[in-house]
C-alpha cells in the first residue's frame, strides 16, 4: 500500500483496494444508467426509422459523412489517449500522462468544433427543424423527424463530450501536479471510463446517422 | 489496481488499430448495396468496436465478475426495451384512416 493510497482512504473503507472496487462498481452503475438514457433516444430513432425507412434514408444522405468519419476517428484516438494516460500513471509517469490527457481534451475540442461546423452548414442548408427547415418533397415530414432526432442525439452526445473535455482537463492538471501514482488513480480511472463511454455512444451514432441510405442513392 | 499490472502498450495500440480498421470497414461497406444487410453489418461492426473499447480500454477483461455483471446489466435492460418496442412495431397492422 502506498502513502498516496493511504492518504486518500476514507473512513468508511478498511483498505484502499476496497475503496477502489467500490468506486469502480459505482462508476459502472452510473454508466449503466447512461446506457439507458441514450438507449431511449436510440429506441425512438429505431421506431421512427422502421416506420419511415425511405424518408430516413433520404435525410441521412444530407448528413456530412466526411465530417462524421473524421469525428469518429478523432474520438477513437482520444479514447486510446485516455487509456494510455492511465497506463502511464500506473507505471509511475507524470509528464507523459499529463500530456496524453491534455491531448485527449484537445481531441475532444476538435470533435466539438467539427460538429459545430456541421451544425452551421445544416442551418445554411435549411435542415434545422423549428429554426430553418426548407426541405420539400414527399418525405419532408420524415426528414424533419430524422433531423429532430439527429439534433437531440448528437446534442446530448456533444453535451457529454463537453463534460468529458472539462474532466480530462482537470485530470491533466492533477496528473501534472503528481496527485496520482501507481497506488492511487481512482478519479482518473473513472474519468477515463466516462470518456470511453462517450466514445461508445458515438460508435453507434455514426452508422445510424451518417451511413444510412448511402448504398441506395 | 487490485494487484493487476497495467496493460501492455501493444494491447492498447492494437485495440486502436483494430478500431480504426473497423471504422474504415463500416464506412466502406455502407456504400456497397446489400439491402437490409447494410444495417446488420453496420450494427455488427459497431458491436465489435464496443467490445474492443469495453474489454481493452475500459479493462473489463480483468475486472471482477460483479463489475462485469453491472456493465452487462445496462445493455440487458436496453435489449428488453428494443425487444418489446419492436414486438409492437413489427406486428402492427396499419389501418387506413376512416375518412
Amino acid at each position: 500500500m502506498t502513502d498516496l493510497a493511504r492518504a486518500h482512504l476514507q473512513e468508511q473503507f478498511d483498505q484502499p483496494t476496497q475503496q477502489k472496487q467500490a468506486a469502480t462498481l459505482g462508476m459502472w452503475q452510473f454508466l449503466a444508467t447512461e446506457v439507458l438514457f441514450f438507449g431511449v433516444l436510440f429506441a425512438a430513432y429505431t421506431a421512427c426509422r422502421y416506420r419511415f425507412a425511405d424518408g430516413f434514408a433520404e435525410a441521412a444522405r444530407h448528413t456530412h459523412v466526411v465530417f462524421g468519419s473524421i469525428e469518429t476517428a478523432v474520438l477513437l484516438i482520444s479514447s486510446c489517449g485516455a487509456a494510455l494516460a492511465l497506463r502511464n500513471v500506473e507505471l509511475g509517469g507524470r509528464r507523459v500522462a499529463a500530456a496524453l490527457l491534455a491531448g485527449t481534451a484537445a481531441l475532444g475540442t476538435v470533435f466539438l468544433v467539427l460538429h459545430g461546423v456541421e451544425y452551421a452548414s445544416e442551418y445554411r442548408e435549411g435542415l434545422v427543424p423549428g429554426l430553418r427547415f426548407d426541405h420539400a418533397g414527399p418525405h419532408a415530414r420524415a426528414v424533419e423527424l430524422f433531423y429532430c432526432l439527429y439534433f437531440l442525439i448528437t446534442g446530448f452526445h456533444s453535451l457529454h463530450v463537453i463534460i468529458g473535455v472539462v474532466l480530462m482537463t482537470v485530470m491533466a492538471v492533477k496528473a501534472w501536479r503528481g496527485r496520482f501514482g501507481p497506488g492511487y488513480a481512482t478519479p482518473l480511472e473513472n474519468a477515463a471510463l466516462y470518456w470511453h463511454f462517450v466514445d461508445i455512444v458515438w460508435i453507434f451514432v455514426y452508422p445510424m446517422i451518417y451511413l444510412v441510405g448511402r448504398a441506395s442513392a | 489496481m487490485s494487484g493487476s499490472s497495467p496493460p501492455s502498450l501493444r494491447s492498447q495500440l492494437g485495440a486502436l488499430a483494430g478500431l480504426l480498421l473497423l471504422l474504415a470497414a463500416t464506412a466502406g461497406l455502407a456504400y456497397v448495396p446489400m439491402g437490409a444487410f447494410n444495417t446488420v453489418v453496420a450494427l455488427l461492426i459497431s458491436l465489435a468496436k464496443t467490445l474492443l473499447v469495453m474489454l481493452i480500454f475500459m479493462r473489463l477483461r480483468s475486472e471482477s465478475a460483479v463489475v462485469r455483471l453491472v456493465a452487462i446489466a445496462g445493455f440487458a435492460w436496453l435489449a428488453m426495451l428494443f425487444l418489446i418496442l419492436m414486438a409492437d412495431y413489427l406486428t402492427r397492422v396499419t389501418l387506413p384512416p376512416p375518412y
